[in-house]
């Protein structure tokens, strides 16, 4: 009898633990999934209050800025930071399901398809009338940069989130200038041919033997559109030209029908064959860490890479007292003339919304506001004074910390953080105060190369049905496109006028100009 | 009535003599029912422009549309062969290693080295995808591999085999066989040990070599199993493991490398577009489909060839 007993105890057991992982109660109530840090505690933050979303490593950013605290007792608003994932994919599909779920927190950063979509759909609020109501100063930014207001604003009128912005920069090309010396090159290139030339001088020097490549990289390879003139642009009558992705060199944002593609293809197939360029990163087969071992091991020279990485290398090479890296200028185009490079204003991914009905909605856009106003964005731009930065007489700022020291502090060491805040709330961006916030070796050349070489491309947003045929075509346009060109570039396919016409109907089968007619007619939407 | 009251009684005594014994059985049937059972009306969002908000039953209903999106564009069926031919191969060379190794390693005396043996067959099963991959990288690397340096050695030129297209399938065959035919053997071994020994010692008394005991005792005997695990193998058979491709892919191998599942999961979460999980679910259903025809057609023929079936 014991042992039936037993048995039947044993067996509701089992039954209640099949199903305790059913149970509703698990998480963060009211919450998305993910772990809460406390509001801030000091009370003197106020009694507003709100709890937020952001992937991980921004509440990580957050949490280590010096003047997060400050923050919160200034705009009088407690925030609740919520990690909502660790990496941008999980993060975003973690959204997807919290608003399955209904278990939003008063605020979150989503991508500007899911705060366009889900605001049509009714999960999230049209900030309109909020923002006319208790946010004079988001509205009076709103309505003095139009294309901002184009950014965040629906068809039908309605705000559906604030977008982050982006500082001004770009890549930019730096080398090894201790390794040029020893190869007798004195002069910088400025033009593409030029260039080539430098890399043979480099390659005839330091040789093949030991896996040397003068051009050394990661992701995407194709670099230098703008000197060929095969840059993806909306020009003056509005005529979108190529796949636009506001040429942010990522693989995508390429004019194929323009008479310089066909030419940059035929020169990367020539830096391919001849060993200028690193195979293993052209075939797709190098990681971040193969580029970076390389680079500071003596086996690349040539980067065009993000602008702080001459300070990272410099950093990690400093056993190395001979390691030095300095930058050269854009090269001009072929044909003499200067050539350009584009940033996005608004970044895409990061769009604050708040959810339909949420009762804290007007805290969190006071709170914005607040970022928004004269007295937020001194603290977004310069920090807190006598802690970041001192503010001197005539209103300009002397910067108390040291970017190269701060760069480099750990996760959950308080830091001056400015150069990262800006991924964490909507705020107007001022690049002056970040190029000063960086440290004195990168705003040596950063400043006077961005004013000289850089500036904002115009942006498209995308309807849902927009959205939804452009992925569809990007899916196996981006493919085919990289497959092909790749092809190209390694002589598998040699590159004559049959095989360029069998190319360009290859693109045009896998939506080229679908794809470009997307572009255009969401263009044209938004300028109406 | 009488039926009413005849089957109410055979509960009854079914609950007084098994009670305990479907008591058991609810836990088991409750996970099956909840996670297995149960998640089958989620097929319903690939008929559905489906909206994690709007949930299932408020998505807008669309039809056969997302079936007529993948099955009306070309790239489909270009994705589509690579996925076929990268599971058939997949299939061909797999299926029959781990049969050859157990056969042998059954042959083997000493027992000691037997155990060593299956256990050291055993332990890539447990390795991640992403470190088998890495593993696999390292072993070809163009500049320090070992495969290379060996190839260079003995006079070859130094391949890239990660950056061609040609080996794509050959390394994705290969790393699968390398992490699963020690644990697939397992199966055959079982079975082998299970086959009933008055078996071998009448053929030792009818004078048959070791050879012979394989050929006409062993596999003879194995080959329900064989069927069983054929079947179950043809099953997963346009499942192709999408992390492997996805660690294993770059553009230089999109040509072999870019299957169903890589294609559909761009086209779901590309990172310009909103998610269309509808269009993956309506894939997923396609699969689901023809590999259940592919099962069932498979069991009957055996069925009707061999007189051993799955089910």
């Amino acid at each position: 009898m014991k042992k039936k007993i037993l048995s039947v105890l044993l067996c509701i057991m089992v039954v209640a633990g099949s199903l305790a992982g059913c149970s509703n109660n698990g998480g963060n109530s009211g919450n998305s999934e993910g772990t809460a840090t406390k509001p801030a505690e000091n009370t003197s933050a106020g009694s507003a209050a709100f709890s937020y979303t952001l992937p991980g490593k921004y509440m990580n950013w957050l949490q280590d800025l010096n003047y997060w605290e400050d923050m919160q007792k200034l705009s009088g608003v407690s925030v609740e930071l919520v990690n909502g994932g660790e990496n941008d994919d999980s993060y975003y599909q973690n959204i997807d399901l919290a608003v399955g779920s209904g278990k939003l927190t008063d605020a979150l950063i989503v991508k500007q398809s899911q705060a366009a979509v889900y605001q049509a759909q009714g999960a999230f609020m049209d900030l309109k009338e909020l923002i006319n109501e208790y946010a004079p100063n988001i509205k009076a930014y709103i309505d003095a940069n139009p294309d901002y207001a184009s950014m965040i604003t629906s068809t039908d009128g309605a705000i559906y989130g604030l977008a982050a912005q982006n500082p001004l920069y770009n890549n930019l090309t730096f080398y090894r200038s201790d390794m040029f010396e020893a190869a007798g090159i004195t002069a910088l290139p400025t033009t593409i041919d030029e260039f080539t030339d430098v890399l043979r001088k480099l390659k005839a020097y330091y040789g093949n033997e030991t896996g040397y490549y003068p051009w050394v990289g990661r992701d995407s390879y194709l670099h230098y559109a703008e000197n060929f003139g095969c840059i993806d642009y909306i020009d003056d009558q509005g005529k979108v030209h190529g796949i636009y992705n506001s040429s942010l060199g990522n693989g995508t944002g390429y004019d194929i029908y323009a008479d310089g593609f066909r030419d940059m293809i035929e020169w990367y197939h020539t830096l391919y064959t001849e060993g200028l360029i690193d195979q293993e990163w052209v075939s797709g087969t190098s990681t971040e860490e193969d580029w970076q071992t390389k680079y500071l091991t003596g086996k690349g020279t040539i980067c065009d890479d993000y602008f702080t990485r001459p300070t990272w290398f410099m950093s990690n090479a400093a056993d190395n007292p001979d390691y030095k890296i300095e930058v050269m200028d854009l090269f001009k185009t072929n044909s003499g003339e200067a050539a350009h490079r584009y940033q996005k204003l608004v970044n895409t991914d990061r769009y604050l919304v708040i959810p339909e009905g949420n009762k804290n909605a007007v805290t969190v856009i006071k709170f914005l506001d607040w970022l928004f106003s004269k007295e937020g964005q001194e603290v977004m731009h310069y920090g807190i004074d006598g802690i970041n930065t001192k503010k001197n007489a005539d209103g300009t700022y002397e910067w108390i910390a040291d970017f190269a020291v701060e760069a480099v502090k750990p996760v959950g060491e308080e830091n001056i953080g400015i150069y990262q805040d800006r991924l964490t709330f909507p705020y107007p961006v001022d690049n002056q105060s970040y190029y000063e916030s960086l440290d004195a070796r990168v705003q040596s050349y950063c400043i006077d190369y961005f004013n000289k070489y850089s500036s904002y491309a115009k942006q498209i947003v995308y309807s849902e049905e927009q959205a939804e045929q452009r992925s569809n075509l990007m899916a196996k346009y981006q493919t085919q496109f990289n497959s092909e060109v790749l092809s190209f570039v390694k002589g598998e396919t040699p590159i004559n006028d049959d095989t360029w016409a069998k190319f360009l109907g290859n693109m045009e089968n896998a939506g080229y100009s679908k794809i470009n007619e997307v572009d255009q007619a969401a263009y044209d939407a938004m300028s109406k | 009535m009488d039926r009413k009251d005849t089957f109410g009684q055979n509960i009854k005594k079914e609950i007084k003599n098994c009670g305990l014994l479907w008591l058991m059985l609810i836990p088991g049937l409750l996970v099956l029912v909840l996670f297995k059972i149960a998640p089958l009306l989620g097929l319903a969002i690939s008929f559905e422009n489906y909206s994690s908000f709007k949930g299932i039953f408020g998505s807008e209903f669309v039809g056969l549309e997302n079936f007529k999106t993948i099955l009306t564009d070309p790239y489909t069926w270009i994705v589509a062969k690579n996925t076929i031919l990268l599971a058939f191969w997949t299939l061909v060379v797999s299926f029959p290693i781990p049969i050859v190794f157990a056969l042998i390693l059954e042959e083997v005396c000493f027992s000691k080295f037997k155990k060593f043996v299956q256990s050291v067959s055993f332990f890539p099963y447990f390795i991640s995808v992403a470190v088998a991959v890495s593993i696999l990288s390292s072993f070809v690397s163009p500049s320090d591999g070992i495969v290379n340096i060996i190839l260079v050695k003995l006079g070859f030129g130094s391949i890239n085999f990660m950056a061609e297209a040609a080996w794509f399938r050959p390394l994705y065959v290969l790393l699968h066989v390398w992490q699963n035919f020690g644990y697939s053997a397992i199966v055959y071994i079982a079975a082998i040990r299970g086959i009933d020994p008055t078996f071998y010692e009448a053929s030792q008394m009818d004078g048959a070599n070791r050879w012979q005991k394989m050929k006409f005792i062993t596999l003879p005997c194995l080959i329900p199993m064989m069927i069983t695990m054929f079947i179950i193998n043809l099953g997963s058979i346009l499942s192709v493991d999408i992390n492997k491709v996805l660690l294993m892919q770059n553009p230089s191998t999109y040509s072999t490398s870019d299957v169903l599942q890589t294609y559909v999961y761009r086209m779901a979460f590309g990172s310009t577009g909103f998610p269309q999980y509808s269009l993956g679910t309506a894939l997923s259903l396609i699969q689901s489909v023809i590999a259940f025809i592919l099962v069932i057609a498979t069991n009957a023929f055996s069925k009707k060839v061999s007189e051993n079936g799955a089910f």
